[in-house]
């Protein structure tokens, strides 16, 4: 006898760490009134100037929740995960521990803790090296401390995908519970690579933003004069169950499509191809037509290459629909393997609240992007949302998501 | 005589590491403290700090009370005072 299984799934919780603010009501203030990029020089004890800046995460203090010696063996990764994840699930009621699962997107991992290492075995040797190391850095980390922490027994997975890694942890989630395998997923992304060696490889990249002289305007996604993103850090988590648990819904993952440019490792297919075929995957995932959506979170990272590139695709699949299109990065910058969790999250906020707010610092509209780019807070109708990601590797993934009583 | 007791050294290690709180019983399980094989190797990294005790992980080997692990640390000085 076969079962028939909702496509959908429920959200009935969510949590972030941000530099927008990392408790729901700063998260929602900041993305709803944020008009410029939250980003600073980010100092470090062992460079003798600034080289950096990026968005660092406000309002987590690990110490309000953790003792000192938990602390002590968790990268901040881990503490950024664990804030974000306790936050998702806080007042939910229980549900069977075998039942519930744990995915967790990452885009590189423990990136401080490591530095730490590496800087005590080059310069004390290997004694000086912590044993915690491997558990701490190894990159389902993240996902075992959850499981551990929530006491959730049944699969827990890492998926790995760069930038598209907290929006492909949602989508695999979406599955777990469509399959039957767990009827409650905390899944989510995190990324915490404000180190400095880890930031130089990035510099290296030349995929950051050198507006140095003012880092506030430093992330313009879709803006003629963007050149590059800048580097954020953050986790987001939501708690997706089947529908019919017990908990009240604040939202639903209808669908989600995930395909790989195959192409090159860090440049997007000429014309957004890989990033369009996935836009359509996912709303045929979702069931829905082009005409059935309100609003685009894209990916809009601010670099010159993935603007146009997503300006086109997402022409190309929707074009000739009224269609605002929103990007959070402007505002916050990069959160690497947190980011498509937590730009899905900010989707259904704006599904729920109706509106989506300006791109920050879109000064001059990029000419070769021809879509409907949010300038000014804009009222959409209650719709579902699509939320792009793509990411280093050829990744591509768009999750569909609809506002709360839309089911 | 050593300036500094080993035990309290070592108990000192225990709270930075497991977040142990109040006296603890020569007698008390490792086990039951909460202390694993990894915080055993990071307690010994502060107490060598501190006291310049250089052990192995094979010197602990056995060792299942907080007792014995004192008395391998205070041997270890012992051996370096020599």
């Amino acid at each position: 006898m076969t079962v028939a299984r909702p496509r959908h799934a429920a959200i009935v919780g969510y949590g972030v760490a941000s530099p927008l603010g990392s408790s729901r009501a700063e998260f929602e203030l900041g993305l709803a009134t944020e008009g410029r990029t939250r980003a600073c020089p980010v100092e470090f004890p062992i460079l003798e100037h600034s080289q950096f800046f990026g968005c660092p995460v406000v309002g987590v203090d690990p110490f309000e929740r953790l003792a000192a010696h938990e602390v002590r063996r968790m990268d901040r990764s881990h503490l950024l995960g664990l804030w974000a994840a306790e936050d998702a699930l806080a007042g939910l009621s229980s549900v069977e521990r075998d039942r519930c699962s744990v995915v967790v997107g990452i885009g590189y991992g423990a990136a401080a803790f490591a530095e730490e290492q590496f800087l005590a075995l080059h310069s004390r040797g290997i004694r000086a090296v912590s044993p915690a190391t491997i558990p701490t850095v190894m990159p389902n980390s993240v996902a075992a401390q959850l499981s551990m922490k929530f006491g959730f027994r049944g699969p827990a997975i890492t998926v790995a995908a760069a930038c598209a890694a907290g929006a492909m942890a949602l989508g695999e989630a979406l599955w777990l519970i469509r399959s039957g395998r767990a009827d409650r997923v905390l899944a989510g992304g995190v990324d915490a690579l404000h180190a400095p060696t880890v930031w130089s490889f990035f510099q290296r990249t030349e995929a950051l933003s050198k507006k140095h002289d003012d880092p506030t305007r430093s992330s313009r996604p879709f803006d003629r004069d963007r050149d590059g993103f800048v580097l954020g850090e953050g986790a987001g988590f939501v708690v997706l169950d089947r529908i019919g648990t017990s908990d009240a819904s604040i939202g639903y993952l209808m669908g989600y499509g995930s395909n790989s440019d195959a192409h090159h490792i860090v440049r997007p297919l000429a014309g957004g191809k890989g990033a369009r075929d996935c836009m359509v995957l996912a709303l045929h995932d979702a069931g829905l037509s082009p005409g059935e959506v309100g609003h685009v979170n894209a990916h809009g990272t601010s670099t010159p290459l993935n603007d146009v590139a997503e300006a086109a695709a997402i022409a190309a699949v929707f074009g000739g629909h009224e269609l605002p299109v929103t990007a959070t990065k402007g505002a916050m910058g990069h959160l690497i393997g947190a980011a498509g969790a937590v730009e899905a999250i900010a989707s259904m906020i704006c599904c729920n609240s109706g509106s989506v707010p300006p791109i920050a610092n879109l000064d001059n509209v990029d000419p070769e992007v021809h879509i409907d780019v949010a300038r000014e807070t804009r009222a959409i109708r209650r719709l579902p949302a699509i939320s792009n990601s793509f990411a280093f590797g050829g990744h591509n993934a768009t999750l569909v998501l609809a506002p709360a009583g839309w089911l | 005589m050593h300036s500094e007791s080993t035990q309290a050294v070592v108990y000192d290690a225990l709270l930075e590491v497991c977040g142990l709180s109040g006296p603890i019983d020569d007698a008390a399980r490792l086990e039951d403290l909460g202390i694993d094989s990894l915080a055993v190797i990071e307690v010994g990294m502060i107490v060598e700090e501190r006291l310049g005790v250089v052990l192995d992980a094979n010197d602990f080997e056995g060792v299942a009370t907080f007792g014995e692990v004192v008395a391998v640390f205070h041997r270890g000085r012992e051996n370096d005072c020599r």
